[in-house]
């Protein structure tokens, strides 16, 4: 069980080096310097780059500032999908730190949900926790819980306080023993190159006949292309929290330990390196 | 053997996880920690910088200003001038260090503040238990007020049931009570209504036998009231003239024979299909005055001889009814005489004893 909670405190203090470059489109009155930060991997971009705004927003003329967004290589980064995701699904395997620029105008509309203020963050992130509860336990626990429990679980993420959020966390991660585990896995499986934005669907966490599903059996069953085949070689990396599980992870295990604060396993599926 | 292989699976998995968390740390963590917390210090040190180079231009450009106003000799100028630059350069230094000397404060405070904010946590936590401590008391208390008010709902259960009880023991006491008066007063309406019969059956029998014995009397009064009509030829001293009026009525029938059967049990024989009681009361009074005289000498009167004898039983006996007589002492019980009526009237409940007065027995003269 020490072991476990190393691991709970590892993904939950993973970090990402980002070198953020305001675009050379902006407008400045002088020479931006790059604003280089250590992102924290489950929390989202719009709740921890306050400093990052005030940084650009000297050099800048108050009128040309708009609602800040972000780009990394061309795609605008989705501030809804937990930091940790948005690398490992589109930077993984590049040099760090991670390079992303800075927009302050010419917001995407069509691939970006606006973000005025934190309470759409907390709104979207208490929304998250409901649906995954919904699915491990028909949303009994996530609605037995009181008003302050729900605030204690924002303030947790919102504060970087491990200890307060996993005070309440810990409840939405039981389960009866006699069922041994969820009754579905809450997790979403990401592409960098699909048309579809992840693949959600209902999966339990032990089979029929009590077999205990593993990672590999979940992606068998949603996205078969991602396992190697054999004599093959890999082409697609599994990764989550910035790692590759093995295959024989049980899923209930990953859920229970590598899910991100809004209770969902974000898993990413990237094309294998070459070399 | 399966769990052994079982736990070192395992074992594997989640030691792979693990490792890769750690070699992720490293990679992309702790090599960039250190250098982004420098950059980040150098940064706002550059921004300081500019802001105080800034001020320094502004203030150079004041002096070019003021030079090029007041021209005068070259070396003096230059003295001025470096005069001039060196206390700025001081004024410059004070500042500088003074806003150090804020900083710190600040990151003094920072601190402060920091502890304070642990601290609150700590009270927060401490207060979470407590008041989880006190939401369980909360529910024990309530389980027990909820105990003590099914407790209290089956008294009151129990309490209506015995009240219900008596109030139907009650009705039942109620009825039977009612009952009870109504038989009492059927009762005695009984006893009274039986009273009032028995009462006029004694009036009637009172009556009867009274009518009968004014019947009597008055046809007594009416053959007394014949006898004295006829006018008898009357001896003075001799008072056998009933019978010697009898012997002459006798022959007045037209039969001599008839003289010797005037003897007292020809009488006796004769007298009850001829005349009921007063017949007999009028001879008995005929013969007692032959009794009380001698009948011999009628005998020898008439001259029929025949067996005489003086009566030696009462032939006749007669119910009086004297005026009052208690007959308490006999019955021992109280009791009413009616002296007109001669009934008297036991007043006891059980038994009512009506009688007549002929326990008092006497003869008429």
């Amino acid at each position: 069980m020490a072991d476990d909670k190393d691991v709970l405190r590892d993904v939950w203090f993973g970090r990402i080096p980002t070198c953020f470059t305001l675009h050379q489109d902006e407008v400045t009155e002088r020479e931006a310097e790059p604003f280089y930060l250590l992102l924290p991997r489950v929390s989202y971009l719009t709740l921890v780059t306050d400093k990052v705004k005030k940084h650009f927003q000297k050099v800048m003329k108050p009128d040309d500032v708009e609602e800040m967004w972000f780009e990394y290589e061309g795609t605008a980064l989705k501030w809804h999908y937990p930091i940790g995701l948005l690398y490992d699904l589109h930077a993984s395997n590049t040099a760090l730190p991670w390079s992303i620029f800075v927009h302050f105008k010419n917001f995407p509309l069509q691939d970006l949900l606006h973000c005025p203020s934190n309470s759409v963050i907390e709104a979207h992130f208490m929304s998250c926790i409901k649906e995954a509860d919904a699915l491990k336990h028909k949303g009994a626990v996530v609605n037995e819980m009181q008003k302050k429990d729900h605030k204690q679980l924002w303030m947790g993420l919102q504060n970087d306080k491990f200890d307060q959020f996993w005070a309440m966390n810990r409840k939405l991660m039981e389960y009866p023993i006699e069922e041994r585990g969820f009754r579905y896995i809450p997790f979403r499986i990401y592409q960098p190159t699909s048309d579809r934005p992840f693949i959600q669907k209902l999966f339990r966490p032990v089979s029929p006949d009590g077999h205990v599903h593993t990672l590999g059996d979940l992606l068998k069953e949603m996205l078969p292309a991602a396992i190697p085949k054999d004599n093959e070689k890999k082409k697609y990396q599994v990764v989550i929290h910035g790692i590759e599980p093995m295959l024989e992870t049980p899923i209930q295990w990953l859920s229970e330990h590598l899910s991100h604060p809004d209770n969902f396993l974000h898993i990413s599926i990237i094309p294998a390196q070459c070399d | 053997m399966m769990s052994g292989a079982g736990g070192r699976t395992e074992c594997m998995w989640k030691r792979h996880i693990a490792e890769q968390l750690k070699l992720r740390d490293r990679v992309q963590r702790q090599a960039f920690e250190e250098i982004i917390h420098q950059y980040n210090r150098l940064l706002e040190k550059s921004d300081l910088q500019a802001v105080l180079s800034e001020r320094l231009q502004t203030d150079k450009f004041d002096l070019q200003n003021k030079q090029d106003l007041s021209p005068g000799s070259d070396s003096s100028r230059s003295d001025a001038l470096l005069q001039e630059i060196q206390q700025i350069r001081i004024r410059h230094q004070e500042e500088l260090t003074e806003l150090h000397k804020k900083r710190g404060e600040l990151a003094q405070n920072v601190i402060q503040l920091n502890n304070q904010m642990q601290q609150k946590d700590k009270e927060i936590q401490s207060n979470q238990v407590k008041m989880q401590e006190y939401q369980q008391r909360i529910e024990e208390l309530e389980g027990e007020c909820r105990d003590l008010r099914t407790s209290l709902q089956e008294l009151e259960r129990a309490n209506q049931t015995l009240k219900d009880e008596y109030d139907a023991l009650q009705i039942t006491f109620s009825a039977l009570e009612d009952k009870l008066r109504r038989t009492t007063e059927d009762n005695q309406e009984l006893v009274s209504r039986w009273m009032a019969e028995k009462a006029q059956e004694a009036n009637r029998l009172n009556a009867e036998n009274e009518k009968d014995c004014r019947r009597r009397q008055a046809k007594l009064q009416k053959e007394l009231a014949d006898a004295a009509k006829e006018p008898l030829p009357l001896d003075p001293d001799d008072d056998i003239e009933v019978l010697s009026e009898e012997a002459a009525e006798v022959p007045a029938e037209g039969s001599p024979s008839r003289m010797v059967s005037r003897t007292p049990s020809k009488r006796q024989s004769q007298a009850p299909p001829q005349a009921g009681l007063l017949d007999s009361i009028s001879s008995m009074f005929g013969r007692r005055r032959s009794v009380n005289t001698s009948p011999e000498s009628t005998d020898t009167h008439v001259g029929v001889c025949a067996e005489v004898r003086v009566p030696s039983t009462a032939q006749h006996v007669f119910v009086s009814r004297p005026p009052s007589v208690s007959l308490t002492q006999r019955l021992g019980v109280p009791v009413r005489l009616d002296s007109r009526k001669h009934v008297c009237v036991c007043r006891t409940p059980m038994t009512v004893k009506l009688m007549q007065s002929a326990s008092v027995r006497d003869l008429v003269s």
